[in-house]
């Protein structure tokens, strides 16, 4: 199982290409720019990972930092950096996106 | 668990290494063990005591060297990462006969091999980069 | 851990990140089985015929030729991006192992960690 972590915007091919790697019991975090995924209402991207029942994550000090914190898709989970810890002992090992 | 932590985006280019010290710290927060903080590729900038950002603005060598000394851990940068981009300690300055060096310890210049055993090493490895 | 998965996902000569890549792919072969996964653009690190004087950078994409002799057989990618790339195998310097989406999924739970550069 593996914690795939994505730091770019929603405009960058790193999105599109990561979802095609996750399988069921992946989670996906979305940290610094990649927290912008889940701020647009037209990612079918996302949405898709969702509906999947994979859970996706924004670390909350990139949200805050960057005036997301009322302007996300209501099913992303907020996370803090220790949660971020937690999820990567929960899962396997980790990939990088972006 | 034991964590290698690999960061490799430079500080104030990308936030690949603010993400990293935040994270470093939650490592810790929790209770688990930092086996080796590795910098390559740009991340070795992170490791030039030169830097000398605004005073209401994080010093993230600053921050990574409390962090290490605090905690007692090891951050090792990699030598041809470092050396192709002026990133030497005084033994490696007078090696190639440069004016100074700007790296000192808790820094130390190694080789990819302590990256190779982080990974082999550490319970989870954890890349940061730009 | 037992086997380790280096991922190339930048092309050559715009950034370092290749040649530093496959100098830690090197150093990774001398400890542990190694596979390398080239994904998007990455894949132009292998293309042939790279010529490097005129820019003065180096030609590291010979230096994969040498990966047979430190043990790294397995070499991947997405026969997708070459096809988005109107590469074919013929173009690049070593032949990596084709995969379809569903295959390059499970190479990244076949490995035991991964390293992305």
């Amino acid at each position: 199982m593996i914690l795939h972590t994505l730091n770019k915007s929603p405009d960058h091919p790193a999105l599109n290409r990561c979802a095609g790697f996750i399988s069921d019991g992946d989670c996906l975090i979305l940290i610094e720019d990649g927290v912008y995924c889940a701020a647009t209402n037209d990612s079918s991207t996302l949405n898709n990972l969702l509906l999947r029942e994979i859970p996706v994550f924004c670390l909350q000090a990139d949200v805050e930092a960057r005036g997301l914190l009322n302007r996300l898709n209501p099913a992303v989970q907020l996370i803090d950096y220790e949660g971020f810890v937690t999820l990567s002992t929960e899962q396997t090992k980790s990939k990088r996106w972006g | 668990m034991k964590f290698l932590i690999v960061v490799q985006g430079g500080p104030y280019t990308s936030q690949a290494s603010l993400s990293a010290w935040h994270f470093a710290r939650a490592v810790l927060t929790r209770g688990h063990e930092i086996y080796r903080v590795f910098f390559y590729h740009d991340g070795v900038y992170n490791a030039n005591g030169l830097l000398s950002p605004p005073q209401d603005e994080v010093n993230l060598h600053e921050a990574w060297r409390l962090l290490a000394v605090e905690n007692d851990l090891e951050l090792v940068i990699c030598v041809a990462s470092a050396l192709r981009r002026g990133i030497l300690d005084q033994t490696e300055a007078s090696r190639y006969e440069k004016p100074l060096g700007n790296v000192e310890a808790p820094f130390i210049i190694s080789g990819l091999g302590q990256l190779i055993d982080g990974t082999i090493n550490a319970d989870r490895t954890m890349t940061f980069g730009s | 851990m037992k086997k380790l998965l280096f991922v190339q996902s930048h092309p050559p000569h715009g950034s370092l990140f290749g040649q530093e890549g496959l100098d830690a792919i090197l150093a990774g072969s001398a400890f542990i089985e190694c596979g390398v996964l080239f994904l998007g653009d990455g894949i132009y690190q292998l293309l042939k015929d790279q010529q490097t004087t005129a820019l003065a950078s180096k030609n590291f994409s010979v230096s994969y030729q040498a990966l047979h002799d430190y043990g790294v057989e397995s070499l991947f990618c997405s026969a997708a991006d070459l096809l988005a790339r109107n590469l074919t195998v013929a173009d690049l310097i070593v032949t990596p192992t084709l995969l379809d989406a569903t295959e390059l999924a499970a190479v990244l739970r076949d490995y035991d960690g991964i390293l992305d550069f």
